[in-house]
């Protein structure tokens, strides 16, 4: 064989291998331009840490606020409380695996997990167990007002309206009369009393809902988008939760970021930015006390973050 | 007309040396034992079976979507594929798998989309669900769609080591370069580490 047919024969070779190879030849897909987070301008953060409180818990998961400013934080089999300052004041043993919890005007502790609530005494005793929402049912928010308790239900799509023996009243938040229904690509969804109705977000569509007392939709706000004003990823804002003023702060997983806007939805300034939470860090849990300060749960530090405002 | 092969320098006959002692000739045999043991050594570990029973695969869990299992694996495309578990899946239309962070829109045109091959496809199943199909022959186990999947949605893209393709080699190239050691071996009874809906 001659030195040019070897050599066509190989080259030939060559290319088959390589045209066997792949079935499309790949193209370059993502580059960092398209993966880089959105820089954050420092102006608009108008929040600084005022603390963080280590929980020990292995898998803390719910925050709330009662009403003289303790903190009360849920995980593993129990919930704890805080003084404003940080310090633990107690704790309550309850069911395992708590997802959301929230305190009533007497002072129960509401605490929900999976498809039931039970409502234990401020001293820890267990005062009433609910009866199970059914096997589909995942509780992810509760929000307890004067005259009722709301629930979201991730697992059903849907808010419920109970009393507080535990009493279903009615259920919102359904898909029809032009209304889209709750969109949940993942379990996150909070729901809070707002003004004779509530507020829920509603992360598949990227945006917090305001709803009258009888579930119709009255105002919305949020577009999807990586811009600082806007919710990223598929499903975000995961929660929120009203300051005292009306104003809706936010968080999202993916991009960490959280954030105030204003009643009508005009993004007013950032509380913290993704740099101070680590990767993959999801299911941040969102309150604020009575003096204005934003508390975070992060569930992958175990830390709760508290932001004040900027002097 | 074909050349004649020449010897290379190395095969060039030994030529006596003068002044050689006998330890240099101890010395030489020694070396030349030495040498002959490792090759030996060599070849045994080369012709050993893979670890009875085990085959390789890929920790969901530990791995950090690096890339090189397209690139590291002997077989080309990768023997590494995208698997997706559908009970995790939140069917979104806005697929973080499927479409880049930065986006024209949410057309799955070539500069929206993350595939490098065009392996997923986006399948309509009732308004607003979508359902993601990974097209296996295309995919070359890069794991970009999985890092839009693990940092925005639910996880439910991942890379697995296909065993219909895998040949299962002593030394794994991939596992050698996983810079975050998410490759081990596991028993072939269990051949997958498949995730699971959240209990």
């Amino acid at each position: 064989m001659s030195r040019i047919s070897r050599r066509a024969l190989l080259a030939a070779t060559a290319v088959a291998g390589l045209a066997g190879c792949r079935e499309h030849p790949p193209r370059v897909a993502v580059t960092d331009a398209d993966e880089a987070d959105p820089p954050i301008d420092p102006a608009l953060v108008k929040y600084r840490s005022a603390g963080v409180i280590e929980t020990g818990m292995a898998a803390p998961s719910a925050i709330t606020v009662a009403a003289n400013d303790a903190i009360l934080v849920a995980g593993d089999a129990e919930v704890r409380s805080y003084e404003p300052d940080g310090k633990q004041q107690g704790s309550i043993a309850v069911a395992p695996r708590p997802t959301c919890l929230a305190v009533g005007p007497d002072g129960a502790v509401y605490v929900a997990a999976a498809d039931r609530v039970r409502v234990y005494g401020s001293g820890g005793a267990l005062r009433s167990e609910w009866p199970s929402l059914g096997d589909r049912a995942e509780l992810t928010g509760i929000s307890v007002g004067r005259d009722d308790v709301l629930l979201a239900d991730a697992g059903g799509r849907r808010i419920l309206r109970c009393d507080h023996a535990g009493r279903e009243l009615a259920t919102l938040c359904g898909k029809g009369g032009g209304y889209p229904g709750l969109l949940l690509p993942s379990a996150y969804l909070s729901v809070r009393h707002f003004e004779g109705g509530f507020c829920v977000n509603n992360p598949g569509l990227h945006r917090i809902e305001r709803h009258a007392a009888d579930g119709k939709l009255t105002a919305s706000f949020g577009a999807e988008g990586l811009e600082v004003d806007r919710f990223c990823g598929c499903c975000n804002p995961t929660d929120f939760a009203l300051l005292p003023g009306g104003s809706v702060v936010t968080v999202e997983k993916g991009l960490v970021r959280i954030k105030e806007y204003s009643r009508e939805g005009r993004l007013l300034c950032v509380v913290a930015t993704p740099s101070e939470y680590v990767d993959g860090t999801a299911g941040v849990a969102l309150a604020v006390d009575g003096r204005g300060r934003v508390l975070a749960l992060d569930p992958k530090k175990k830390v709760v973050c508290i932001y004040e405002r900027k002097a | 007309m074909a050349g004649k092969m020449l010897p290379m320098v190395d095969d060039a006959p030994e030529q006596p040396q003068a002044g050689r002692t006998r330890r240099d000739f101890l010395l030489a045999g020694v070396r030349t034992g030495s040498v002959v043991a490792a090759g030996g050594l060599l070849t045994i570990l080369a012709k050993a079976p893979a670890a009875a029973g085990t085959v390789w695969q890929i920790d969901p869990d530990k791995c950090t979507q690096c890339g090189l299992c397209a690139t590291n694996c002997v077989l080309q495309p990768s023997a590494v594929k995208c698997v997706h578990t559908y009970a995790m899946c939140g069917y979104c239309k806005l697929c973080f798998g499927l479409l880049k962070d930065r986006r024209t829109g949410n057309t799955l045109s070539v500069e929206n989309s993350r595939c490098p091959t065009d392996a997923i496809k986006r399948v309509f199943v009732e308004d607003p669900y979508y359902e993601m199909h990974i097209e296996e022959n295309l995919c070359i186990g890069c794991g970009i769609c999985v890092k839009g999947c693990t940092r925005f949605g639910n996880g439910s893209m991942y890379l697995q080591i296909r065993h219909d393709r895998c040949v299962n080699c002593n030394e794994c190239g991939i596992a050698r370069a996983c810079p975050a050691g998410a490759i081990s071996r596991v028993s072939v009874k269990t051949p997958y580490k498949l995730k699971a809906r959240r209990a």
